[in-house]
């Protein structure tokens, strides 16, 4: 499977569970203040979820496809959630700038991790390195979220 | 706890508002200019609900001017323009909150002149009024006023429970205030006659709410009142609030199939990518042009061959848009609304003084309600008999009346548009299924005979909302019950 492919499976298997958990709650929300909370509950899902996706995926794809195709494959990871993380900017749950940002560093960290993977000194150990950079940004990833980094995106 | 507390702060307040009434009003005002505030029931008022308030200008310089009376419970904006060294007079709803005064703030030509506090006090039961000369024993709950102090809004109404009123007073009230006493016993309020004469008394009756149960001659023996079927009347139904989910819902489906389409079809990089970008987008324009929808429901009642209907309207905005407001003009008819959710902000001109503006703040996925009561002249006059041969409906007016529904015996007829004189009486080729989304509600409302016509409301009967009025939608029903069961 090539890795835009895989990316973009990846990203429906998070963003329709969280599609179908988001609407319902929301239609359930009869002020600003409700809907608010359920969407800023969702977008710090939906962050760990992109994290926790591009951390996983990302030292896979340069095993798998181009170095081009690799690089827009952590996009495409990121990218899928978009419509549901726009809904979350419209009701002001969270800030346009913060949440740009965000996107911005999953990205950087994406492709950082692919050309880590990728760096022609490590290929040998590939086999070994890719479980241990998988694991060391998932626990980057948690530390991040227990640490409550995603409170500054509500600007 | 002591038991004369509540009167000890009431009296302070009362003494409180008088010392302000009685100020020098150059004390807070500029120079020239002197503000004075009258509320309607010496401030007296059944907290939570509306009130008015007398209110008198007199300045040595004219221009426009804007009076801003705001409390936590709702703000009114009123904009005149005044002339020099001539007193100007205006009456003015306002929503008082129970724990604070409303606090008055007059602008001349944007420049802030005077500040005043006006306070009220606020009461747990409905005003007793007597209007003067009747005189009774004073209770904690009984005002006397003069007659040319009674209400000219229908707000002023508000918190009476029951009104005392003689001939003599009557025919002292001007325009203003027969058209707000009209409301309230439209309304199915309570009022006494003192030395009427049973003329008077029928007269009142015809224009009054609940068959004229709540009309009175006093000194003359009545049954003690029990409060008809129709003397409460519902909410209007609530519009569908997923109708915002259904449209966001076969977005989100869409995008994802798309995804899965492209993502299982197509090997290119650019359509993978353009599939979330579009989605996103498609959201943004889709909230974009959605705006924030306003609509009012009315549901109204009356007796048959009576003048006068009684209403109930719900106003809901659907907090869609990225616009942080939204704004609709109303007759002054329906008054301060009860509010679920914002405080109403209203603003009035005096060059239009039967209209008024609502703000309604408004953010995404709010759904602000505002319900307005009362009551107003019927348009048509249709009389529903019940007697051995059936029902029959007759068209007593000089207007065409639109075609609606009959309930009769647990079935709906369609009853066709009936011209000046015509009647219609049920039939088995007239009858239907049903009356749609307010078959339930017909049936409900019905009454003991379970007999009771019901036709569409359109905005120019109502009188309530103009055409430029910015609302999206309007639905409104009336119910029309035979005479006995009115009574």
């Amino acid at each position: 499977m090539i890795p835009l492919r895989l990316a973009a499976f990846t990203g429906f298997c998070y963003t329709a569970p969280m599609t179908l958990w988001i609407l319902p709650l929301l239609g359930e929300a009869d002020s600003w203040e409700q809907a608010e909370a359920v969407l800023q509950q969702a977008g710090h899902a939906m962050l760990l979820l992109q994290g926790l996706a591009v951390m996983l995926l990302s030292p896979l794809f340069p095993v798998r496809g181009s170095p081009r195709q690799a690089t827009l494959a952590v996009v495409l990871t990121i990218a899928v959630p978009w419509p549901l993380l726009a809904l979350t900017w419209l009701v002001q749950s969270f800030a346009l700038a913060p949440l740009l940002l965000s996107q911005l560093a999953l990205v950087t960290a994406g492709v950082l991790f692919l050309n880590i993977a990728r760096l022609p000194l490590l290929r040998p150990f590939r086999s070994t390195l890719v479980p241990v950079l998988q694991i060391l940004a998932l626990v980057l990833l948690l530390k991040l979220h227990f640490l409550g980094f995603t409170d500054w995106l509500r600007g | 706890m002591n038991p004369g507390a509540p009167y000890l702060s009431r009296f302070l307040s009362l003494l409180a508002a008088w010392i302000l009434l009685l100020m020098p009003p150059g004390v807070q005002a500029l120079p020239g200019v002197h503000i004075g505030f009258q509320p309607a029931w010496e401030g007296r008022y059944l907290s939570g609900k509306a009130t008015e308030v007398e209110v008198r200008i007199l300045s040595g310089t004219g221009g426009p001017f804007q009076l801003i009376l705001h409390s936590s419970a709702g703000e009114v904006f009123y904009q005149g323009t005044l002339e020099a060294n001539k007193p100007y007079t205006a009456w003015l709803p306002l929503l008082p909150n129970p724990d604070e005064p409303v606090i008055a703030t007059l602008f001349l030509d944007d420049k802030e002149i005077a500040r005043r506090k006006i306070w009220f006090s606020p009461g747990s039961k409905p005003l007793t009024v007597l209007v003067q000369p009747v005189s009774r024993s004073p209770s904690p709950s009984t005002v006397s006023v003069p007659a040319q102090r009674l209400p000219r809004t229908i707000d002023g109404y508000r918190s009476v429970g029951s009104l005392t009123l003689s001939m003599d007073s009557l025919v002292q009230l001007d325009r203003e205030q027969l058209e707000a006493l009209r409301n309230y016993v439209g309304d199915c309020g309570n009022l006494w006659l003192a030395a009427s004469s049973r003329v008077l008394s029928n007269q009142l009756k015809a224009i009054a709410g609940c068959g004229g149960t709540r009309i009175k001659i006093l000194g003359q023996h009545h049954v003690a009142y029990t409060a008809p079927a129709s003397a409460s009347l519902p909410v209007p139904l609530a519009s569908p609030t997923d109708h915002v989910l259904k449209p966001l819902m076969v977005l989100m489906f869409l995008y994802l199939l798309s995804l899965l389409l492209v993502a299982s079809t197509r090997n290119k990089a650019g359509a993978m990518i353009a599939v979330p970008l579009l989605g996103t987008a498609g959201l943004l324009a889709f909230w974009l042009w959605q705006g924030n929808p306003a609509k009012l429901s009315i549901w109204a009642e009356m007796g048959s061959g009576s003048h006068s209907i009684r209403y109930r309207a719900l106003l809901q905005i659907e907090g869609l848009g990225i616009e942080n407001q939204r704004q609709v003009r109303l007759s002054r008819r329906l008054g301060i609304p009860d509010a679920k959710g914002n405080p109403p902000i209203i603003t009035i001109e005096a060059h239009q003084p039967d209209m008024a503006s609502l703000v309604v703040p408004v953010r995404p996925f709010s759904r602000p309600e505002y319900h307005f009561r009362g009551s107003f002249s019927a348009p048509f006059r249709l009389r529903l008999d019940l007697n051995a041969d059936g029902p029959k409906v007759v068209n007593l007016g000089s207007l065409r009346t639109p075609a609606g529904f009959f309930t009769w015996k647990k079935h709906f007829f369609r009853v066709p548009a009936l011209a000046p004189g015509q009647d219609w009486r049920p039939s088995p080729d007239t009858a239907v299924e049903s009356a749609g989304p307010w078959a339930a509600k017909i049936t409900e409302r019905s009454g003991n005979s379970g007999t009771a016509l019901v036709l569409p409301l359109s905005l120019p009967d109502t009188k309530l909302v103009p055409p430029d009025s910015g609302l999206d939608t309007v639905d409104g029903w009336l119910l029309i019950r035979p005479s006995a069961d009115s009574t």
